[in-house]
């Protein structure tokens, strides 16, 4: 199995972890994103470090995995977990549209009480 | 109980309400049954809803023609009315047709009365060839998952009575409600019947549907009726046990 990798791929991809998790916190510092809905990136920034820290821990995986190439496991990991991720979001979506659009309903509903009270 | 209520849906259709309402009234629609419905429009459409001294409702975001409608079902339920009719706020609805489309549900106890462009020859305004071509492929497709024929799927000029006012209060599609929710409707057993009315050609404002929202609508409506359908049996064997 390769497992060449390099000194810089292991930076760059280091760096871009800890990029991802400190940008995450501005979001949530910023009351942007709750951790609520933030902590899966949170995690996968973590996850990512700490491959990019030892990659062994990927290169193990990968062959219990039966992946020929470290690369294509975590590759298809992530391709699913983003499939997951953007589902349970089109879920969460839906509910806050409903939830949207009866406040919405109810608000003009009342006024139209009102009005009609004062005609 | 009252009698019909006029929902009027309203985008950016100030231009057109005071001709309509002026028709609505010669039709005999007492103005505190007519409702327009404001969809977050950015011109002057609810003042002059309220200059005419009809029924408003002024919703706060914009929710589109499906939020826009079931808005104006929930205010008809809650004032007792024992049917509503879409006539939409752009002009095209022919108010004439009104006695007809009453008239048919009076006698034949449906629960929904189409006025459609297609049961009959008649005159007046004709779509463009692609809308047609969308029109004559979702009344085939209502046809294969509910065995009934709708010559006019997409009319939103729609008479419903208490029970579908009911329903369509609890849950009415967001966006191109009309073939979805005839799908379901027809599976769960309502009576729908459909009367030739004229249609006009809209008296200002835009089409919602362009060419680019044009794929949309068919993949979303082609799912939304095949699944709508599939929903209408599953309500009519809950009622059934």
């Amino acid at each position: 199995m390769p497992t060449d990798i390099t000194l810089e791929q292991r930076l760059l991809f280091g760096f871009l972890a800890l990029a991802l998790i400190a940008f995450v916190a501005r979001l949530m510092h910023r009351r942007q994103v709750d951790l609520q809905h933030a902590w899966p990136w949170v995690l996968a920034g973590l996850l990512a470090a700490v491959l990019a820290a030892f990659p062994a821990v990927l290169v193990t995986g990968a062959r219990l995995l039966g992946f020929k190439v470290p690369s294509n496991a975590a590759m298809s990991l992530a391709i699913t977990a983003l499939v997951f991720l953007v589902l349970v979001q089109s879920v969460a979506i839906g509910r806050m549209q409903r939830d949207v659009r009866d406040l919405c309903q109810r608000m003009a509903l009342l006024e139209a009480w009102e009005d009609e009270k004062k005609r | 109980m009252n009698g019909l209520a006029v929902l009027v849906p309203a985008f950016n259709e100030g231009p057109s309400l005071p001709a309509l309402i002026r028709e609505l009234v010669a039709q005999g629609c007492p103005l505190r049954h007519i409702l327009v419905i404001n969809d977050g429009s950015g011109d002057d459409t609810l003042a002059v809803a309220r200059s005419l001294g009809v029924a408003t409702l002024d919703l706060a975001i914009r929710l589109g023609i499906g939020g826009t409608v079931q808005a104006g079902y929930r205010w008809a339920l809650e004032r007792d009315f024992h049917w509503a009719v879409q006539v939409d706020g752009d002009g095209q609805h022919d108010p004439a047709a009104l006695p007809a489309l009453l008239g048919a549900a009076v006698a034949t106890a449906g629960d929904m009365v189409i006025g459609s462009r297609f049961v009959a020859a008649r005159g007046g305004y004709r779509s463009t060839w692609l809308r047609r071509l969308g029109i004559a492929w979702f009344s085939g497709l209502i046809r294969f998952v509910t065995g009934r024929r709708i010559h006019d799927p997409t009319s939103g000029m729609r008479l419903v009575g208490r029970r579908l006012m009911k329903s369509f209060a609890e849950h009415y599609p967001a966006d191109f409600p009309e073939p979805e929710t005839l799908a379901r409707i027809l599976a769960a057993g309502y009576t729908v019947e459909e009367v030739a009315v004229c249609m006009r050609e809209r008296g200002a404002g835009r089409s919602s549907i362009d060419s680019v929202t044009a794929v949309y609508y068919a993949v979303k409506v082609t799912l939304g009726v095949v699944l709508g359908a599939v929903a209408g049996r599953l309500e009519r064997r809950r009622h059934a046990d």
